[in-house]
């Protein structure tokens, strides 16, 4: 079952993973004069990115929700 | 031509319908049927974040510095609510459990409900949020003037010279102050929660975002083809395609995270933010799906800022070109104004102009709704958080100790709480329209909001510190925030009033007193300019360093109260606590009833009154008529009522003033708890020495029987063969004439029994040697064969009176082990002659031998030789083979009597193996044989 404290630890990790997306050193490499489907690649990467990240917020709580299903406890119920 | 009489009658029309749907929310509230008790609304209430910066002042930013100018504003806020399960949810959850109404009454409530505190962040609360305040107005009265000359775009430059009787933005700042008045205290009874508020911040969220998205879908599909189209006509233009890359440089780098680092702050110390994120939470787990629903409304927000502020740029730069006095002054990198002949042209109103040019009037007015509608929810919801904050944590603390005003004897105050609450609404936005007239004309939008979100930064180090660290304390808090807060007024207010003439500007190029050391813009004499630092990134590196500093300096080097200490742990532990035990009381004093109905009366009105304490009646199964005494429980949650409707700090007053005992802190609670652990340990440990010295005793005494016991054995062995001795040699000595046969036969009894007494004698030493540790060990390399063999001799003749039949078991390999190789052969003499000494007496058989054995241990092997003396006898009893080796015993069975020997032989054999590092026990059964067992290392 995963607890509070292992949900914690993802969403920090997430958080670090949204840090690296959105620090400056990772923004320069995508700070081209190109662009990519007309939208200039800047752009297209912060917007891209941030999409992304919250894909990946709403699978953080998603995946905790089937863990628990995926895990009968003693007397064979689902748990809550 | 869009009339004013229009625009004014769908701006009031759009508020009516705010008002509909906040009394619609509180009637369903009312009736147990809330609408705003899903994750939607809940998420959409937290979007009151995007205010008129937003809507208009993120164009301006994009078109003067691209992307990073305005985004960071928003990535902050979706970082920061990756992290809302850890860190809000625990905010929330303290908060729901301490009935708190503001971040004032957050802070005041950690340390200690201090009421200092709790007035602090509430004036820096204010005048940070002044700024803020000012945008919203200088926003909602730009738009408004902008829109009624539709469809002209251009506008004059300053208002500030204006009397205030022909400036708009007074009478705008009038009506928002009105309007929030209204809305925010609609209700007589002062609460903590507004669930018809949040409902209509949800619906102005809807609006705004709508509104945008209609002005981006416009410009990008209406005005051009698509993105692609966009950006292939933007990119034409050199100034608009410079923006599609940032510049890298420090001023960037710096900028880019302050703004990251203010906005993740801003997004719950704001006191807007943290009254809807916080205390007009239904039930927190709706921020499982607002953590990702509200950056998703963030990015929404924010798709077509960049779409709506390159088409203005294109469409005013293709103005400028035709207009002489434009053309002139055509700058090389856009500066977010454009002048023309007739006028100016800013880029934070692109989403209204740019429709304006083009002749869109409906949608220039749903756009206009949509700004007022950012602009208002903000001016409405910091209001009135400011104004509890105000009300509960500044004004009501000093009335109620203003003792010539005898507010502690009035009844009903409810209608003063609410006075307090209009008065500073009135005034915060009044202040807010100052700032406006007399500085904001000369900031953007974003520029004067980076102000506010700096201030309400100086609460970071004592919200966050003070949830996850035990150790912080009131004044560490107080000292970091007044640091911080004076910081941060000395390096962006002071210049801002600089600017605006109010002070010398001497001050910003000289510094205080010519001190340069001093300037406000370059404190401490640092560079800004070699290290990329604006203003907003000066004035937070320094803030936040003395705040930090201080915080947890001071902290570290104060004491923290009974109070403080409690609130500490109900903080930092918040979710350790079951429910119940943080509901559990903490008074230890009683107070009557009909005392504690009038408190609650005079805040709450009676009809809250009355049900709050049926419900407390319900619950605790009491009747009002038989208990006049109010027991703990009820005072403590008496207090916890007050402190939803008048902050914690002074609730805490309040109940003290008719419950006059100090209340017992948890921690104090816990410490006593500790103290009574304490002593069980204490006590438990006692029991165990005592156990240990009655066992001590026990042993001595058993000894000391024993010793007896020896002693009498001993003298009993000595007697023996002394008397015999003596017998024989007075029979010799008195009998001259004895026959050679039979004086030689005396004699050699004589012998043989001084022979035994100095055996004896000497096995006494020997033990005694042993027990006091004076023995020296000869150790050398001993083949263990040899010993056998050698003992085998010494017993030889032992074993051959008794008739006894010795077998040996032994491999041909010399066994090397290091030892004392005369200590060892006592011990096989002992064990051998024991053997022979308990044999069958008719059919005697010993069995000698020895083998190699190999110890595991994890990945040690230790290899080592096993010994063993089989004999035939009587055997040893389960129970005394453990005893066999103590010293002084000796078994004594029923029918045997006492054995031969001293009872210390096998002792002093255990003594001289222990020392050798080898173990010796014995295998036995009664009346089957004895096996004794040692073992020794081998040597390699």
């Amino acid at each position: 079952m995963l607890d509070n404290r292992s949900l914690t630890g993802r969403y920090a990790g997430l958080f670090l993973l949204g840090c690296f997306l959105f620090c400056y050193p990772v923004l320069t490499i995508f700070n081209l004069e190109e662009s990519l489907f007309g939208i200039p690649l800047l752009f297209l990467y912060i917007f891209t990115a941030w999409s992304v990240l919250i894909v990946l917020i709403v699978l953080c709580g998603k995946i905790r929700d089937k863990l628990h299903q995926s895990e009968p406890d003693a007397v064979g119920n689902d748990l809550k | 031509m869009l009339e004013q009489k229009i625009i004014i009658f769908v701006s009031f029309g759009y508020m009516g319908l705010l008002f509909a749907i906040a009394f619609w929310g509180d009637k369903r509230a009312e009736a147990g049927k809330s609408i705003i008790s899903n994750p939607y609304i809940y998420a959409l209430s937290l979007a009151v974040y995007c205010t008129a910066w937003t809507f208009y002042g993120s164009v301006g930013a994009a078109s003067t510095s691209g992307a990073t100018g305005f985004l960071s504003i928003y990535l902050g806020p979706t970082l920061m609510m990756i992290l809302g399960w850890p860190i809000l949810r625990k905010i929330i959850c303290i908060s729901k459990i301490n009935r708190i109404t503001s971040i004032a009454d957050f802070i005041a409530s950690r340390y200690g409900k201090s009421a200092t505190i709790a007035g602090a962040v509430t004036i820096i609360a204010v005048l940070g949020i002044v700024p803020y305040m000012s945008v919203q107005i200088k926003a909602i009265s730009t738009s408004f003037q902008l829109i009624s000359q539709y469809p002209d775009v251009y506008m004059a430059k300053t208002a500030s010279s204006m009397p205030f009787t022909k400036d708009t933005a007074f009478f705008v700042a009038i009506l928002l102050a009105l309007f929030a008045v209204v809305f925010g205290t609609r209700h007589l009874e002062a609460t903590e929660r507004h669930e018809g508020l949040v409902a209509a911040i949800a619906f102005e969220s809807i609006v705004k975002l709508v509104a945008i998205i209609s002005v981006g879908l416009f410009v990008t599909y209406g005005l051009y083809t698509g993105f692609g189209d966009l950006f292939a006509q933007a990119s034409l233009v050199p100034q608009i395609k410079h923006l599609f890359v940032m510049e890298v440089n420090a001023s960037t780098f710096t900028g880019w995270y302050n703004a990251l680092f203010l906005a993740m702050l801003a997004i719950f110390l704001l006191p807007r933010q943290f009254q809807v994120i916080v205390v007009e939470n239904v039930d927190e787990n709706h921020l499982k799906k607002a953590v990702w629903l509200f950056p998703l409304y963030l990015l929404a927000i924010n798709i077509f800022v960049i779409p709506i502020a390159f088409g203005g740029m294109l469409h005013f730069y293709g103005q400028c070109f035709s207009d002489p006095v434009c053309k002139q002054g055509l700058p090389k990198a856009f500066d977010g104004i454009l002048k023309f002949t007739n006028g100016i042209v800013d880029a934070d109103y692109f989403a209204l102009t740019l429709l304006m040019a083009k002749k869109q009037q409906g949608l220039a007015l749903f756009a206009f709704i949509g700004g007022m509608s950012a602009a208002t929810g903000m001016v409405i919801v910091e209001t009135i958080a400011l104004s509890t904050m105000v009300c509960n944590d500044l004004v009501m603390p000093v009335l109620l100790r203003l003792s010539f005003l005898k507010l502690k004897q009035k009844n009903d105050l409810s209608r003063l709480l609410l006075i307090i609450r209009r008065v500073s609404i009135l005034l915060i936005v009044l202040l807010g329209y100052l700032y406006f007239h007399y500085v904001g004309e000369y900031y953007s939008l974003v520029s004067i909001g980076m102000i506010s979100f700096a201030a309400v930064a100086q609460f970071c180090p004592a919200v966050i510190g003070g949830i996850f660290w035990k150790g912080a304390t009131l004044f560490g808090a107080l000292f970091g925030l007044l640091a911080g807060f004076f910081i941060w007024v000395y390096t962006l207010v002071v210049p801002s009033l600089a600017q605006a003439g109010f002070l010398s500007q001497d001050l910003l190029t000289h510094g205080p007193f010519g001190i340069k050391f001093l300037t406000p813009l370059q404190l401490f004499g640092l560079d800004v300019q070699l290290i990329g630092f604006n203003q907003y990134t000066h004035a937070v590196f320094w803030s936040m360093f003395a705040n930090i500093g201080l915080f947890i300096g001071v902290s570290l080097f104060s004491k923290q109260n009974a109070m403080e200490r409690k609130q500490a742990t109900l903080f930092v532990d918040v979710f350790k606590y079951s429910e119940e035990s943080i509901k559990s009381s903490f008074w230890k004093a009683t107070t009557s009833v009909v005392d504690l109905r009038m408190l609650l009366e005079r805040f709450l009105g009676k009809t809250r009154t009355d049900n709050a304490l049926s419900q407390y009646a319900r619950e605790h199964d009491i009747n009002w008529e038989n208990n006049l005494i109010a027991d703990a429980g009820l005072v403590s949650y008496s207090e916890k009522l007050l402190a939803g409707a008048i902050g914690s700090a002074t609730a805490l007053v309040m109940v003290r003033s008719i419950v006059e005992e100090e209340p017992l802190g948890m921690d104090e609670i816990m410490h006593i708890l500790d103290e009574t652990r304490q002593i069980i340990i204490y006590s438990r440990e006692l029991e165990k020495a005592t156990r240990d010295l009655e066992a001590a005793n026990e042993r001595l005494k058993e000894l000391d029987r024993l010793k007896n016991e020896f002693i009498s054995t001993v003298t009993h062995e000595l007697r023996t063969p002394l008397t015999s001795v003596r017998a024989l040699a007075e029979i010799v000595q008195n009998n001259p004439d004895l026959d050679a046969k039979k004086h030689h036969q005396f004699v050699g009894i004589i012998i043989k029994e001084s022979e035994r007494l100095s055996r004896l004698i000497n096995n006494v030493l020997d033990f005694q040697k042993i027990a006091s540790g004076q023995i020296q060990w000869q150790l050398t390399r001993v083949d263990f064969k040899e010993v056998i063999e050698d003992s085998i001799v010494a017993t030889g003749q032992l074993i051959e009176k008794k008739k006894i039949e010795l077998t040996l078991e032994m491999s041909e390999k010399e066994c090397f082990v290091s030892g004392d190789k005369d200590r060892l052969i006592q011990v096989m003499v002992n064990l051998i002659s024991n053997a022979v000494k308990f044999c069958d007496p008719d059919n005697g058989r010993i069995k000698v031998g020895m083998q190699k054995e190999i110890e595991k241990t994890g990945d040690n092997e230790n290899s080592f030789l096993k010994v063993f003396i089989k004999d035939n006898g009587i055997g040893i009893g389960k129970d005394d083979q453990e005893i066999v080796f103590h010293e002084f015993h000796q078994i004594i069975s029923g029918t045997e009597g006492r054995p031969a020997g001293t009872g210390i032989g096998l002792t002093i054999s255990k003594h001289i193996i222990d020392s050798h590092n080898g173990r010796i026990w014995v295998d036995s059964e009664l009346e089957k044989g004895a096996t004794f067992f040692f073992t020794l290392p081998l040597l390699e």
